[in-house]
């Protein structure tokens, strides 16, 4: 069962002089208790698609279906501001730089427990049993609930933050590059740690990224996002054995892996060159017309769509039989 | 057979402050290191290890509570930099070695356009250069960096130029004097994948046009191993492992590099780990007071004597410097990523 589905998804900002197409039609599903990871470069629309399904922005059009259950769903792209209270302990985020989420006035126990208050639907002595599980569960001591947030770690604040966003029993997390900050002891320990509530809790992620190592390590399936497009949909592995959109290469090739050493200046055609065009005129046809190796003057003409080119795998590239085959 | 010319050669370097109470605070303890010609020396430590310091140090731009205690740095054909008056230290700067900062748009001048900066460059270690040839000097080496289009370029300002760009200008800025040395405090920050691995590429092949030293810091593992020889992990001031990047992937010897190694490659078991859990940890205590091995309340291996002495920089081959008694005892106990 979907717990997710977004249909058409678009988002455009409103400038004096242009409209900047932030996110431009894009659909995808979160099945129950799997991950799906967005990745791509800075600019290319990941966060802005987690802040529309929050209802942190206003969408310009498309559906969000959030399923409860099978009879139980919403579409949170049609919902009035003053219902959003309907959605809002389905879906939780977690923050990039925990530091800078947490109110520094406040003591840990007030802000992990204040979405319980909130909704009121526990007795004090229920939150407390509640706190101390969890607690237990991501192996932090209770000591630190008596605490500020200046005094932990960076990534025993991520950890808070997570014990926040999952103590309303939520069915949605999103990630917003959850790991980008934190040194590479915790990195490691939160990354399991949010794989442990997965298995426990039958969570599912929206994870955001843009360091693939991490994404290949917790995802079930992973969208590459380009522009404000998703360029190839898939299932993790099968996008580990069998890029096939250039950009998806590019990207593989250029993040570095310590196994083959060197392997980036023997593969150089297949990197990108110049520089990403700017999201307020951007051209008619590909995105990537100007930057692709495989590029003929075809692909400028009409804009293209994704195309399943293998059970569970979307490509959009008019040239893919060519690119297949390299 | 010729002996190589070593370019840099770093002994005994200790830099700190006085606190309040007058104790005096390490930043930088006990570093050493050399560089021969054409060779590129990777920093790898996470944030607060203290590699912009040293990277600075290196220059000797000291910020202002920060005071050397101890030590040398010898530039080839100039000697000890650390004990040269300002002036002088101008005309090394820029000229013998210069310097790529992490984040270009703050260290370009906004109210001036391209032209102006790089001419400046030039024009400060040569007066007697004619401004027709300076200039196209300095369209050179735009062209040299892959700027498209040099000669429109030129007068833009930092503003309208993307981050790749401007670190690009600023990599045209570093080498336009041919240094001996350039040091690179985090090129990549705040880049994208693909455009790191353009502008790393660019300064790799750049260099050994050149035959110039590089010493980079950085945070990532990996970019480190692709692009330089030697690498020096550095944990809150302290080199941790010196090695060359083959023994470094292989078989790092110290715990904290092999935890660094698998956070990059995230193919482990969770029992495996060389860490305690967070809830065997004790509050975070200041570092410059405790005693023995920095590494002990995170390290699964510290016995007793991880907590009452601290470690010296053990040879393990020619090559190969690591800072952990565990090498010795018993290294099985190591793991291997």
């Amino acid at each position: 069962m979907n717990i997710l589905e977004v249909n058409n998804l678009s988002k455009y900002y409103r400038t004096s002089k242009a409209i900047v197409k932030a996110v431009n039609h894009i659909s995808f599903n979160i099945p129950k208790g799997q991950t799906l990871a967005l990745v791509g470069e800075s600019g290319s629309g990941k966060t802005t698609t987690a802040h529309c399904i929050l209802g942190l922005t206003k969408i310009t059009a498309g559906d969000i279906w959030l399923k409860k259950s099978d009879k139980e769903s919403i579409n949170i792209a049609k919902l009035p501001k003053d219902k959003y209270g309907l959605f809002r302990k389905s879906i939780q985020i977690i923050f990039q730089e925990p530091g800078s989420s947490l109110n520094p006035r406040k003591k840990i126990r007030y802000l992990v427990t204040r979405p319980l208050q909130i909704w009121g639907e526990l007795t004090s002595t229920e939150i407390d049993g509640r706190l101390s599980e969890l607690m237990n569960f991501v192996n932090l001591p209770l000591s630190l609930l008596d605490y500020y947030p200046k005094d932990l770690t960076p990534g025993q604040q991520q950890k808070i933050s997570i014990i926040r966003s999952i103590i309303n029993n939520p069915d949605l997390l999103v990630l917003d590059e959850p790991t980008s900050s934190l040194d590479c002891v915790s990195k490691i320990e939160v990354l399991n740690l949010l794989i442990n509530l997965q298995k426990k809790y039958n969570l599912s992620y929206l994870y955001i990224s843009h360091d693939l190592a991490t994404v290949k390590y917790i995802s079930n399936k992973i969208a590459v996002m380009y522009l404000g497009q998703i360029v190839e949909i898939a299932p993790t592995d099968k996008i580990i054995k069998n890029h096939l959109h250039p950009y998806t290469k590019a990207l593989w090739h250029s993040s570095l892996d310590l196994e083959d050493d060197r392997r980036v200046t023997k593969n150089r055609e297949k990197l990108l060159k110049g520089e990403i065009p700017s999201p307020i005129n951007l051209p008619k046809g590909c995105y990537l017309y100007s930057r692709c190796p495989y590029a003929i003057e075809d692909c400028n003409k009409n804009p293209q769509k994704l195309i399943e080119v293998e059970k569970e795998h979307s490509v959009a590239c008019y040239r893919i039989d060519i690119v297949k085959n390299k | 057979m010729s002996k190589k010319n070593e370019i840099i050669n770093v002994e005994n370097l200790y830099i700190s402050y006085l606190d309040k109470k007058k104790d005096r605070i390490d930043i930088l303890k006990d570093i050493n290191f050399s560089l021969n010609e054409g060779e590129a020396l990777g920093i790898l430590g996470e944030s607060g290890s203290g590699k912009t310091i040293l990277a600075k140090v290196l220059m000797n731009i000291i910020p202002h509570p920060l005071k050397i205690t101890q030590g040398s740095i010898n530039i080839n054909k100039l000697g000890n930099i650390l004990k040269k008056n300002d002036e002088l230290l101008q005309s090394i700067r820029g000229k013998q070695i210069s310097m790529i900062p992490s984040n270009p748009h703050e260290y370009l001048n906004p109210l001036e356009n391209i032209e102006t900066q790089i001419m400046n460059v030039i024009l400060a270690h040569k007066k007697d250069i004619s401004k027709k040839e300076c200039y196209e000097k300095a369209i050179k080496i735009l062209n040299e960096v892959q700027i498209p289009d040099p000669k429109k370029r030129m007068y833009a300002y930092p503003n309208e130029l993307s981050g790749g760009m401007a670190q690009r200008v600023t990599i045209a800025m570093s080498l336009i004097n041919e240094p001996q040395l350039i040091i690179a405090d985090n090129p990549t920050f705040g880049l994208d994948v693909t455009t790191q691995i353009e502008i790393m590429n660019l300064l790799k092949n750049l260099l050994s046009k050149r035959g110039s030293c590089l010493i980079m810091n950085s945070t990532s593992a990996p970019l480190l191993i692709h692009y330089c020889d030697i690498i020096a992990v550095l944990y809150h001031g302290i080199i941790l492992e010196y090695t060359d990047i083959y023994s470094f992937k292989k078989n790092p010897n110290h715990p904290y590099s092999s935890l660094l190694l698998a956070s990059e490659t995230l193919n482990f078991v969770d029992k495996d780990l060389p860490i305690k859990s967070d809830k065997d940890l004790k509050k975070e205590q200041k570092k410059h007071i405790i005693k023995g091995c920095l590494f002990q309340n995170v390290c699964k291996l510290a016995d007793k004597s991880c907590f009452i002495y601290s470690p010296k920089l053990v040879k393990i081959s020619n090559t190969h410097f690591v800072r952990c008694k565990y090498y010795y005892k018993n290294k099985s106990n190591i793991i291997n990523f």
